[in-house]
């Protein structure tokens, strides 16, 4: 029996903690008969931006990492967190993980680590106290807490003012007005107490933006294992993990929508003029990106839509 | 010693007054400091390794004095203990100087979300500061105890 | 689990010859989590904790630091002791009362208890000397009323356990109130009794005259202006706790100026004091998380959940068990260290059990007081004598007794009546 080290950086009660220790860790022990076990270690000895390089070290055996923590060292990564892409975790996790196996893993961006599979949270929420933000010029000017790359490049486009910030300073950024508003999965609710403040949620088809996510292991220990657990491994990571891990974020937005209902929030869907105005704001974004990666000889706008057209199939399922 | 004192002391009122202008930029004109945080936090990174080596060279370090009524009477075994702790203090530097300098290389082409700073600079600064931090827990051996510390003899 | 003790002893018995605790923790934690994965690999996590060590968040300690130097040479703690002293110097004991109800009121501009301590010990220390109080006594009170830095708002320590715990670190301030009003208290009662079993050990100050009182109590507007400025600023919004240190450094500052007591030399003095006490803490804290780091390869957190879970007590019984632990921990950790390593096991069972997690941070940091006041390493005790140079921690810790005692009256009331540290949240 081997016996696999994980950990990871979310807070004790994050579903993907409790993912990883949990529900993936007896999946694991079940699926390969015995073969593979997983110890969650208490405490992680990395920091979520150190993650990749503890994992190509050897601290732990595998662990997941959100590629926007080490901005520039990813860029093809970039193509899951794009707007408008999917409204569930689980189609994006699926088709992100389909299409990086077809055209983006050839870049070897993980280079270091065996990247065992992709995967997305569910789709950001613009999200304010104050104003239900329904089109770009409401948006001027207005300042919006950011959580990563992507919808941070969106605000700017939209004309916001964006603010970078840490996640445990949202309440008092949000309570105090400092910032107007931000950019967040529905799975915040019920963890830093932001139904209490929260009045309005704008919903864009598909996401104002996502975060892409990997799940990787250390190279010499993938080596190690018989052809076996290679095996039984397989069985646990690719897809199948990009399925359980979206359909726990999935889990955990729709847990945190039912907090936010009950508090009276109140749900918008963004207007179609709105819509258009965000798809006309990202295609130059698109087109830097996919210029951005020329070096990488990955046709990148073909990738993108890919992803695009991989989303519409499993929608149309 | 004492540019590292006044370095170090530079970076904190930088910090504080980043925090005022910040707070103070989005009050009076609604327009936040986009990059306040990732710039205070490089400062910081770099902040603490200076206050680490200003402490080194004077020889600061958090001790437990519990039995130093004892080690008083017997002050060749409190020179021990404090010389093979300096000698291991600078030691750890040197050896983290090392590994930092293995952290840093890692780090090429990595960069901060709003500004892209290259976040290997900071590495690079935090093993060169470790470095330098090693020299001095050396010398601190080598120079004996400070004037400070003869007293309590 | 063989390991974790092997640990635990060594690192005590390091600590206890005076190896520089930061090393000590640093050395254990390097080579146990070396015994499990090789040097090379243990270099490599020492190296990504050291990069990860400073943050944004930990920015607050070092402009808490600097806070608390500005207020102290700006000459509001000697305020604050005299009018305390004003009122209750008269009583028996109450120069110790005095130097509490002045810790206390520092505890509302200074958001470290080492801060605390440290300005309290020299403006307290001398008068009390003056009148006859012991040494050890004298420095007993100071230290225990330093503890209530890290409870009366604004507090690192609190904000380190909301960001752990996830918790609205605005409302933890406010559940911080009343149990630190409370401590005040009964660290009070706690003189009292000293007072009552011997007359000699706290004589009575000087008779001050009404006139001289309300003077004094005048002088204090400078502590209620810098607490106004925080904590009106951080629950109207305007700033983050965060940001409310690097606010309240510059009231700070621009106070010690209007005050008139802004001099070159206080400005250098007050930054330089701030770099030392960082130099000197960080060690610790980067010394804790590699320990913590053995700690976890050790598997005793796991036994520890494991043993909890197979036992499955009432939550009273487990939350009697979790406040043991703590007060056991404290006896070897100072607060963050202890913060970081238990947070990732213990927030669950507290979690699944119901238990409020703003009213259980609160426990937990009273608790964790305690270990600031117990040897072998007392925090608190290790600052004053710092200061202090000449002065043994032994007859200190001896005299603290009747302060911890005091204390775990106050973990047993929280505890009992919830409300008292959550009535104050539950406004907000
Ligand atoms: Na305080
Ligand atoms: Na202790």
């Amino acid at each position: 029996q081997t016996v696999l080290t994980v950990s990871g950086w979310t807070p004790p009660k994050h579903h993907f903690t409790q993912l990883m220790q949990n529900d993936w860790a007896e999946m694991v022990e079940r699926e390969s008969g015995g073969l593979l076990k997983i110890r969650y270690l208490p405490k992680a000895p990395m920091g979520a931006a150190q993650t990749f390089d503890g994992v190509r070290d050897g601290l732990v055996d595998i662990s997941f990492i959100s590629h926007g923590n080490n901005a520039g060292r990813f860029r093809l990564t970039k193509i899951a967190e794009f707007p408008l892409l999917a409204n569930d975790a689980e189609t994006l996790s699926v088709a992100y993980q389909r299409v990086f196996e077809r055209s983006l893993a050839d870049a070897n961006e993980h280079d270091g680590v065996v990247p065992l599979a992709m995967f997305t949270p569910g789709p950001g929420h613009l999200m304010s106290p104050k104003t239900a933000y329904l089109d770009k010029a409401s948006l001027q000017g207005q300042k919006l807490r950011a959580p990563g790359g992507m919808a941070f490049e969106l605000a700017t486009v939209l004309g916001a003012a964006p603010v970078s910030r840490p996640a445990s300073e949202l309440y008092e950024l949000l309570n105090g007005g400092i910032v107007d508003g931000a950019f967040m999965p529905a799975d915040v609710f019920g963890g830093w107490r932001l139904e209490d403040l929260i009045q309005n949620v704008v919903s864009a088809p598909g996401g104002f933006y996502n975060a892409s996510f990997a799940l990787v292991m250390n190279e010499d220990k993938y080596n190690a294992l018989t052809d076996e657990e290679k095996a039984a491994l397989a069985k646990v990571t690719g897809e199948t993990f990009s399925r359980i891990a979206g359909r726990a974020s999935d889990e955990a937005d729709a847990r945190g929508w039912k907090i936010y209902e009950e508090k009276g929030g109140e749900v918008h869907q963004a207007p179609d003029a709105f819509v258009e105005e965000i798809r006309a704001s990202i295609s130059p974004l698109e087109a830097d990106w996919a210029k951005s990666v020329e070096d990488t000889k990955i046709d990148a706008a073909a990738a993108l839509a890919d992803l695009r057209a991989e989303i519409e199939k499993m929608n149309a399922e | 010693m004492q540019a590292l004192e006044y370095a170090a002391a530079l970076i904190l009122a930088g910090i504080m007054l980043l925090t005022v202008v910040d707070v103070g930029a989005r009050y009076a004109f609604q327009r936040p400091i986009a990059a306040g945080f990732e710039v205070t936090e490089m400062a910081m990174q770099v902040m603490i390794y200076l206050c680490i080596a200003v402490a080194v060279a004077s020889n600061d370090h958090i001790r437990v004095t519990l039995i130093d009524p004892v080690l008083k009477r017997v002050s060749w075994l409190k020179r021990t203990i404090d010389g093979v702790s300096g000698v291991a203090i600078a030691m750890a530097l040197a050896g983290m100087g090392i590994a930092m300098i293995g952290l840093a290389a890692g780090k090429s082409g990595e960069v901060t979300l709003v500004l892209g700073l290259p976040v290997a600079a900071v590495a690079w600064t935090i093993a060169l500061t470790l470095i330098l931090s090693a020299a001095l827990a050396a010398y601190a051996v080598v120079a004996g105890p400070t004037d400070d510390e003869a007293e309590d003899d | 689990m063989t390991e974790f003790v092997i640990g635990l002893v060594a690192l005590v018995g390091f600590i206890l010859i005076r190896i520089p605790v930061a090393l000590a923790m640093g050395i254990i934690g390097f080579v146990g989590y070396a015994h499990y994965m090789g040097f090379s690999v243990s270099s490599k996590m020492v190296a990504g904790s050291a990069f990860e060590l400073g943050s944004y968040m930990l920015t607050v300690i070092p402009l808490f630091v600097l806070m608390g130097n500005f207020v102290a040479s700006s000459g509001l703690g000697r305020d604050l002791f005299r009018a305390a002293y004003a009122f209750i110097g008269r009583m028996p004991g109450g120069l110790a009362i005095s130097a509490i109800l002045a810790s206390g009121g520092f505890a509302a501009i200074s958001g470290s208890s080492v801060a605390s301590a440290a300005t309290m010990a020299k403006v307290s220390y001398p008068p009390m000397r003056s009148f006859g109080y012991s040494e050890s006594f004298s420095l007993a009170t100071i230290a225990a009323g330093g503890t209530l830095g890290i409870l009366i708002p604004p507090s690192v320590v609190l904000i380190i356990y909301g960001i752990l715990a996830e918790q609205n670190i605005a409302k933890l301030f406010l559940a911080g109130i009343v149990p630190g009003l409370l401590g005040m208290v009964l660290y009070t009662l706690a003189v009292g009794f000293v007072v009552a079993r011997d007359r000699d050990a706290g004589p009575r100050g000087e008779y001050v005259p009404w006139s001289e009182k309300w003077r004094a109590l005048r002088e204090v507007w400078g502590v209620i202006a810098l607490f106004v400025l925080v904590m009106g600023g951080l629950y109207g919004g305007v700033f983050t706790a965060t940001e409310g240190a690097g606010i309240g450094a510059s009231g700070a500052l621009l106070l010690t100026w209007i005050r008139g007591a802004m001099t070159l030399a206080v400005l250098r003095d007050a930054f330089l004091g701030a770099v030392r006490t960082t130099g000197a803490l960080f060690p610790i804290l980067l010394g804790s998380t590699i320990l913590g780091n053995f700690i976890a390869m050790t598997g005793a957190p796991e036994t520890l959940a494991d043993w909890i879970g197979d036992i499955d007590p009432h939550p009273a019984m487990l939350l009697f068990i979790v406040v043991l632990l703590y007060l056991f921990l404290g006896f070897f950790f100072e607060s963050f260290s202890t913060l970081f390593i238990t947070m990732p096991i213990i927030l669950p069972l507290i979690d699944a059990a119901g238990f409020d997690l703003i009213w259980f941070g609160i426990i937990v940091v009273v608790t964790i007081e305690i270990g600031l006041l117990t040897p072998p390493f007392g925090m608190n005790v290790f600052v004053l004598t710092s200061v202090f140079r000449n002065i043994a921690p032994g007859p200190v810790f001896r005299a603290l007794i009747p302060f911890i005692v005091a204390d775990f009256i106050r973990v047993a009331l929280l505890a009992l009546f919830p409300a008292l540290v959550l009535f104050l949240p539950s406004q907000m």
